[in-house]
């Protein structure tokens, strides 16, 4: 028997919230649902950011009007965008500037940067430690923690950060599970059963 | 044994995710048959997903969209049934011979390779759903 979890629907006191997922939240197309999912799919990586470099500006202004009026706007920051700047570990972070300042409108100052670097490696962190915990939780439960896990899903594929904090997580928690990646799994599963299927009528 | 394979990734249109369900399947069947040939038979393997009530491997009926889907109708229906009316609209013989969700699909995929595979798991960037097609070769 195969057990679909849903797990992005998971919600409850063990998952906090900040004030920058009940934003992210208030703005989706379905709000008070898929607690988890807004808190771990790319989907909403780059939007959980843009809520935190806001209120963080709001509080202490490093980014300037402009920049936070650009941030304000719906995906400001695209997945692949913060996955740019959370990838970018060079000492000059000329990357995450230049992709920055293409979608803030404008070169950041470097206090600026570096808390734009800071909101996105620490979604990605917190991104990839959840997801963590959501495959060490369904191991456990199914007494299999040595299993071969296989991924697929963009963030997994191309954010090289994320990949890297969920492996790095699951060791820290002693399982022995291998994480193989299966490009475009789910199309090509979906059609072995359909051939499957049709073998079997 | 897989011996020949061959895809295309689309894009869906944004305007479509606030459609109506008969909208965004006529644009995947239009896209599929695009891709298989208007002459194409066979098995198709549909990969949805979003949470179903699955009552027989090609029969499935939507639960709700996420992921920022927020079309007008959907939850209650068919899914299954949806791709068969757009796939027959557009005058196509393919066969949609099952409903997998995507994860069922990713497992289905790696154990075929490797049958030590025990969980698949999706970390995904947002909302593609696909369509693929076995060729009867």
């Amino acid at each position: 028997m195969i057990v679909n979890t849903e797990w992005g629907g998971f919600a409850g006191a063990s998952l906090p919230r900040l004030p920058a997922d009940e934003a992210v939240d208030a703005a989706s197309a379905n709000p008070r649902a898929q607690c988890f999912e807004k808190m771990v799919a790319g989907l909403y990586l780059g939007r959980v950011a843009a809520a935190l470099l806001l209120q963080a500006e709001a509080e202490a202004p490093v980014l300037g009007p402009a920049a936070a009026a650009a941030l304000a706007r719906p995906d400001a920051l695209p997945t692949p965008l913060l996955s740019r700047v959370a990838n970018d570990a060079s000492d000059d972070g000329a990357d995450a500037a230049a992709a920055l300042a293409e979608a803030l409108g404008g070169p950041l100052s470097a206090p600026g940067l570096a808390r734009c670097q800071e909101a996105c490696s620490l979604v990605t962190r917190r991104a990839a430690r959840l997801s963590a915990a959501g495959i060490a939780a369904l191991l456990r439960h199914a007494g299999d923690t040595d299993a071969t896990v296989a991924m697929d899903g963009g963030l997994f594929e191309h954010h090289a950060a994320f990949a890297a904090g969920v492996r790095a997580c699951l060791a820290e928690q002693g399982l022995g599970a291998t994480l193989r990646l299966t490009p475009d799994g789910s199309g090509v599963g979906a059609a072995l059963i359909a051939a499957a299927a049709g073998k079997a009528v | 044994m897989l011996t020949w394979r061959q895809s295309e990734e689309v894009a869906i249109p944004a305007e479509l995710l606030a459609g109506t369900c008969a909208q965004l399947f006529a644009f995947i069947a239009a896209r599929v048959v695009a891709f298989a040939g208007a002459e194409a038979t066979g098995a198709l393997g549909f990969t949805f997903s979003f949470a179903c009530s699955q009552t027989a491997l090609d029969a499935g009926t939507l639960l709700g969209w996420t992921k920022g889907f927020r079309l007008s109708d959907g939850p209650g229906l068919d899914v299954v049934a949806l791709l068969r009316t757009a796939l027959a609209a557009r005058g196509s013989a393919l066969s949609v011979a099952a409903l997998v969700n995507d994860t069922v699909g990713t497992l289905a995929a790696a154990r075929y390779a490797d049958t030590r595979t025990s969980a698949s798991v999706i970390l995904g960037t947002g909302a593609l759903s696909e369509a693929r097609w076995v060729s009867q070769r």
